[in-house]
């Protein structure tokens, strides 16, 4: 179980008081075994602080993190990596692009665990067996391109690559807990198409308003109620849309990650 | 029996130019780290070397104090970048200035070091070199013979090293940080092994370079940084880096070529006192080679487009 307790968050607070920004606000979030969460939210809303802080990238002000009741919030990134496995908003983030896929892999493969200065770093056969049937799932014939560099494939493989390594070694770790975070930022279009078009009626509304004020005659008068009407259903308009967008999106990341959960239970193995 | 000298004066002073390409190809290449340390740790490698064997100190002693000297001039770099938050290229700054001082410390001021600041090894004081001499025209042979064994041996050791868990993450680390962290790297830990591996070999390299000078100057090191870099781009150019075996191999085929063309400009004629201007040719040469070289491809293939068009009308 993660636990979030009265986290905090302020971004800039050295520098000029104007541009400090308080990106969470005594946020408390309870995520249980086996519970698929998402959060969505307009852009700057929080959505990757949070993220970040539960992975350690970024410190809170105040507040814990706990995770099955123990105390992680003073963790480093590379600390707590093996209780987590993270997909970045970025595709070229997630994965080395000067390093082989295979190599990739084997790195995801030991995270968590002791690097030794004397073994070898590329497993057996049977290692890398499995992580040809594991990508062969995705059908994009990433199983045939294990020696070629990541930095020749395209953003979506990468991703695919990088989300076989977030979920790699959750197998093997004797913590139940499989968190997988997915931050989504498909409504961001839509969020800007909107947020156009309200600020144009908006505008529209005001100088109509200027435009009434010094006319003052019943017959230039621009219908204002009309306008507020108008923009009142665009409103709520966007809402809906967002909703809509977000259900399809929650259940597209659904699917994606019950593929990559259910592949690492079949494919699983001891090491 | 000239050109054979030539070749013995290539090798001897190429071989130990090829560590120091290594070590620089840790930091810059592999771990995206503009090292300016190299100067200060090729120094500090040659002054403890050479002061040890003046003091009577063993020849292989001194070697490997010298690789130690070295790394840890890149512990101290390491140490500033991640510690102190220094950025990259001011960390070895820092260190380079101050091993120019350490290193008058270590020579100590004898009548001989006061005034002109070199240490010079009597004849009786033996170098890991002349340990091995039997007289005669043999010595070059076993010199240069002993600089290519260290230089296999060196090359066998990163290539595994380099392959290994740790080496793995450590290649991780230089390329991409961030995702090293998520997964489970220790990045600070990581770079300063790799910087302090990088100039215990710059370290080797200089105690190498200046045992077979027999004396060290505080003024040696100045400007083997820039040969370092050159090497690693000229190798890189003329050999490829496919794989990484390919890569550690063409690196120090580099620092060889390197002193090829210096050692043949000079021989056919090219002023002594002009070297310094073809230094900074054959490196703008060198660092554009990528891009002539892409240049002469993308020409040729217009070349052949045209033929096919032809062909079809």
């Amino acid at each position: 179980m993660l636990t979030i307790k009265n986290v905090t968050k302020v971004f800039n607070m050295t520098g000029n008081k104007d541009d400090a920004r308080k990106a969470l606000d005594n946020l408390n979030l309870t995520v249980n075994d086996g519970e698929f969460v998402t959060i969505i939210g307009s852009n700057g809303s929080g959505k990757t602080t949070t993220l970040n802080i539960i992975t350690g990238e970024k410190m809170p002000d105040s507040g814990k993190v706990l995770l099955s009741g123990m105390d992680i919030t003073k963790l480093k990134v590379h600390q707590r990596a093996k209780y987590f496995g993270r997909v970045f908003q970025d595709p070229m983030i997630g994965t080395s692009a000067e390093m082989s896929c295979l190599e990739n892999m084997e790195l995801s493969f030991r995270r968590g665990k002791h690097r030794s200065m004397l073994k070898w770093g590329f497993s057996d056969n049977t290692v890398k067996l499995l992580f040809q049937k594991q990508l062969a799932e995705f059908d994009l014939g990433l199983e045939n391109r294990l020696s070629q560099k990541v930095g020749v494939m395209s953003g979506g493989q990468r991703q695919a690559l990088t989300l076989l390594m977030a979920s790699t070694d959750c197998r093997i770790d004797t913590e139940k807990e499989f968190y997988t975070m997915h931050v989504n930022v498909e409504t961001g279009a839509l969020r800007v198409q909107a947020e156009r078009e309200i600020n144009e009626l908006q505008n529209r509304i005001k100088e109509a308003k200027k435009v009434n004020k010094t006319a003052g005659t019943q017959a230039n008068e621009i219908n204002v109620s009309e306008l507020e009407a108008s923009l009142k259903k665009l409103k709520a308009d966007y809402k809906g849309k967002i909703k809509e967008k977000a259900e399809v999106c929650k259940n597209e990341a659904i699917e994606f990650y019950r593929k990559a959960v259910e592949q690492y239970k079949t494919n699983s193995i001891t090491r | 029996m000239d050109f054979v000298n030539l070749l013995f004066i290539i090798l001897t002073s190429g071989l130990p130019c090829s560590l120091l390409a290594l070590g620089i190809f840790i930091t810059y290449r592999l771990l995206d780290f503009a090292d300016l340390t190299a100067e200060g740790s090729f120094l500090i490698g040659g002054v403890v070397c050479i002061t040890i064997i003046k003091n009577g100190g063993n020849a292989f002693l001194a070697t490997v104090i010298a690789i130690l000297a070295g790394g840890m001039c890149g512990l101290i770099t390491g140490l500033l970048h991640t510690k102190l938050k220094i950025p990259k290229l001011l960390s070895g700054i820092i260190t380079m200035t101050a091993s120019a001082s350490i290193a008058m410390l270590i020579m100590g001021s004898t009548v001989e070091t006061m005034f002109t600041n070199v240490v010079t090894l009597s004849y009786t004081q033996d170098t890991i070199y002349s340990l091995f001499f039997v007289g005669g025209v043999w010595n070059q042979v076993i010199e240069a013979g002993i600089m290519l064994v260290i230089v296999l041996v060196v090359l066998f050791l990163l290539y595994f090293f380099f392959g290994t868990e740790y080496g793995m993450a450590i290649r991780a680390t230089g390329m991409n940080p961030q995702m090293s962290r998520a997964q489970g790297i220790n990045t600070d830990l990581s770079t300063i092994f790799a910087v302090s591996l990088s100039n215990a070999l710059i370290g080797l390299a200089g105690a190498m370079f200046c045992q077979d000078l027999r004396s060290v100057d505080v003024k040696t090191a100045s400007g083997f940084l820039v040969i370092g870099l050159a090497s690693i781009i000229i190798g890189e150019t003329i050999f490829g880096k496919k794989t990484f075996k390919n890569w550690i191999i063409s690196v120090s085929l580099g620092a060889i070529i390197y002193f090829v063309i210096v050692n043949f400009a000079i021989r056919v004629g090219f002023p002594t006192e002009m070297k310094n201007l073809l230094y900074a040719v054959l490196i703008v040469i060198a660092l554009c080679m990528p891009f002539i070289k892409d240049y002469f491809k993308k020409l040729f293939a217009k070349k052949k487009e045209g033929g096919l068009e032809s062909v079809n009308n």
